[in-house]
């Protein structure tokens, strides 16, 4: 009876041990255990979003296999969203082992400051790659460029578009000329007629998090950081852009969104606005409303005084990992590609995916020339690439994003109380950098 | 004499109206969200943005996108073995644990078993490095092990089945081992069979949990061809702009084995729930 048993148990254990075989009956096809790829030509990446990142990935490994390596293999594993790069190196480097890192990450450009800071050894920098610089917008190289230092292949391009609906406007006696290059003020002015004339909203923002007041003050050439201290409360500017952002609530020139979801799927999807602003990654959001093709064009940011702004809000950039054993590959792969600004990577990233290059090389191609008939067949991609070599660079700070959240708050409280006064919107916001300052301190 | 019951019942029936009320609210409440999973898998994502919560008409569309985005059946298949290879053996190794706990005599199995539950009371996260750290370096990331092996014990379950087995007659061990059945004869022959219903809701249970895993299989699954029906989910929600027809359409597939499962054992989980022993 107990040889059966052991008998039976030994078989069971096998037979679960030989279930992954059977499952995975090609072997190439089997998952590993170890992250980096051990062929070596094949370079394995961490990325996310399947519509976006992910096919302008595809297009690279297509370009460098064509045009360089045939045999190269590009293994993307598809991650869930930015912060699951961002905790797998965290885990790595807590667990001190990077060897569960792939060769190259796709990370968000607004945190691999405060990465690099806190991880130094996990990155490999760009060095040894023959690459020229200069073809690439200074502000999205600031991201990545620590003293001196590259450390990021640039991915696409965060610049922010000032997005109108021209119908709308026309029917509240405007057009996208007047609202190029105006003011703050005028911008309200147009908000109010356009609400009162067709009930949509000029602007929406996500009340959860949205980087508005950042953009806005990104326009005027400032930050909300100077020598890594939050300095917000104290800027003038920033105060009347706080103002502002409160008076177009309280006056239905923007809608406040309650979530992310709220600012997407309602107002934007939802067709309540005639206006939006963002990084150029919203634009596909915006197109999922056929029925306004031919009605939207874009243009540049208002500012306070007058005269074109520049903006830029997301995007993300491909790093080398410590944990990269073929970082001559890796760096040859990117230098061909993304940092050559290969035409081939980028014309074909942006037809399937959207990703625009902030590569001035790449945004000469053809493709780029091309109208988009859903902008009344403006040349959008080009514009864009054109707006993204004027976006001013501004100190960047590890703590961006909890800046963003203390101010949301402070937008909130002043709009709950309807005060757009000079002395409130200053107590508000430095009741925010109070709080920002306390968990920078913590 | 024959009026009196009539108006008892109707009293009775209007004092549970309220109750039914409740109830059917209750319902509604909890179903709903079945019922817009459904129509949302077969809308565009424009519709369900702006909240249609009737069908449509591409169900099929959203089924091809969601097949050329992720590798549906692989995950399919990866969740499947992972969860019914957990199921196996933590249902195995807990009954036997819970047989021994609760039908053999000795000084030390009370302070055993308390500090067992004591590992109750670890959250799960705390562990979550060290554990990392074991099974990469043991080779196990990507694989079924690696998934399984730390749940593959757990102390709720022993509990389960200690407390199940206070139920079991321990007048059939002693007729068995009258007989000659020896102590694993009686795991196998007697305990198994009649503590089925626990077993049941062990089943389900603990098939509903590694289905459902998300965290841990996030943390060992580094490769796209090991990755689970949750993480394809939480894959195909990520992005600047993201398909909800389509993503519903994966939640759909995702949630139809556990709902399966549960409605077949249904009524043995009932049972074993409550610890009875047929």
């Amino acid at each position: 009876m107990k040889r059966k048993l052991i008998a039976l148990l030994t078989a069971g254990v096998l037979a679960v041990s030989m279930i992954p075989a059977a499952v995975y009956a090609d072997e190439a096809e089997a998952p590993t255990a170890d992250v980096a790829s051990e062929d070596e030509n094949t370079l394995s990446v961490y990325a996310w979003d399947a519509n976006f990142n992910i096919p302008a990935l595809e297009a690279a490994e297509a370009d460098y296999q064509k045009n360089v390596n045939p045999d190269f293999k590009l293994n993307i594993i598809t991650q869930s969203g930015s912060s699951d790069v961002e905790n797998a190196v965290t885990l790595a480097a807590s667990a001190g082992d990077y060897s569960t890192l792939p060769d190259i990450v796709l990370f968000q450009d607004h945190y691999f400051q405060q990465f690099h800071l806190n991880y130094p050894d996990a990155w490999q920098d760009l060095s040894a790659a023959d690459i020229d610089w200069s073809d690439f917008g200074a502000e999205k190289l600031s991201y990545s460029t620590i003293d001196d230092v590259h450390y990021g292949a640039p991915v696409d391009n965060g610049t922010a578009i000032m997005a109108y609906r021209t119908d709308l406007l026309e029917e509240a006696g405007y057009s996208i000329d007047d609202m190029t290059g105006c003011t703050w003020d005028k911008f309200i002015e147009v908000g109010k007629a356009v609400y009162e004339k067709t009930g949509k909203y000029l602007l929406c923002m996500d009340g959860s998090g949205n980087d508005l007041p950042y953009m806005m003050l990104q326009a005027e050439g400032e930050s909300q950081f100077t020598d890594g201290a939050p300095t917000f409360a104290s800027n003038e500017k920033y105060n009347q852009i706080i103002a502002d952002i409160v008076t177009m609530i309280t006056e239905n020139v923007l809608y406040l969104g309650n979530d992310w979801s709220d600012y997407v799927d309602q107002a934007i999807v939802g067709d309540m606005v005639a206006g939006v602003l963002n990084g150029n990654w919203i634009i596909p959001s915006m197109e999922l409303v056929e029925e306004n093709t031919g009605k939207w064009a874009i243009t540049s940011l208002p500012t306070l005084e007058g005269g074109e702004g520049y903006a830029a809000n997301g995007g993300s950039s491909l790093y080398i990992t410590a944990n990269c054993t073929k970082p001559e590959l890796a760096v040859d792969f990117l230098a061909n590609t993304f940092l050559g600004g290969s035409t081939e990577t980028y014309d074909a990233a942006l037809k399937n995916g959207g990703v625009i290059t902030c590569s001035a090389k790449a945004g000469a191609s053809d493709v780029y020339q091309e109208g988009v008939d859903f902008f009344e067949g403006q040349a959008i991609y080009a514009d864009i690439v054109k707006m993204g070599a004027n976006v001013p660079v501004v100190e960047q700070s590890d703590y961006h994003y909890q800046c963003r959240q203390y101010v949301g708050t402070a937008i909130q409280n002043l709009v709950a109380a309807g005060d757009t006064s000079p002395e409130g919107v200053t107590a508000a916001l430095e009741d925010a950098q109070g709080q920002l300052e306390f968990e920078m301190e913590g | 004499m024959t009026e009196k019951p009539k108006r008892n019942k109707s009293a009775i029936q209007r004092r549970l109206i309220p109750s039914y009320i409740f109830l059917i609210i209750w319902s509604f409440f909890s179903v709903f969200p079945l019922y817009w999973m459904i129509t949302a898998a077969t809308n565009d994502t424009v519709e369900v943005a702006r909240g249609k919560i009737w069908f449509g008409t591409h169900a099929a569309e959203n089924f091809r996108n969601l097949l050329a985005a992720q590798p549906l059946w692989k995950s399919m298949g990866n969740s499947f073995l992972y969860a019914i290879a957990q199921t196996l053996l933590c249902l195995f190794i807990c009954s036997l644990a819970g047989f021994g706990f609760e039908l053999y005599a000795d000084k030390a199995k009370d302070r055993l078993f308390a500090f067992l539950l004591l590992a109750m009371m670890i959250p799960g996260v705390a562990t979550m490095i060290p554990l990392f750290v074991l099974i990469s370096r043991m080779g196990l990331l990507n694989s079924v092990w690696g998934f399984i092996l730390p749940q593959v014990s757990t102390p709720f379950m022993i509990m389960m089945f200690r407390n199940n087995s206070r139920n079991f007659p321990p007048a059939i061990m002693e007729a068995a081992r009258i007989d000659g059945q020896t102590e694993v004869g009686i795991f196998f022959k007697q305990y198994m069979p009649i503590m089925r219903s626990t077993y049941a809701a062990a089943a389900v249970i603990t098939f509903m949990n590694a289905w459902n895993a998300y965290l841990w299989p996030k943390v060992v699954m580094t490769d796209n061809r090991a990755q689970t029906m949750p993480m394809l989910i939480a894959n195909l929600a990520s992005g600047y702009t993201v398909d909800y027809g389509m993503l519903m359409m994966g939640v759909l597939f995702c949630s139809i084995p556990t709902m399966v499962v549960f409605f077949v054992l249904q009524k043995q989980f009932a049972e074993g729930i409550t610890g009875s022993v047929k």
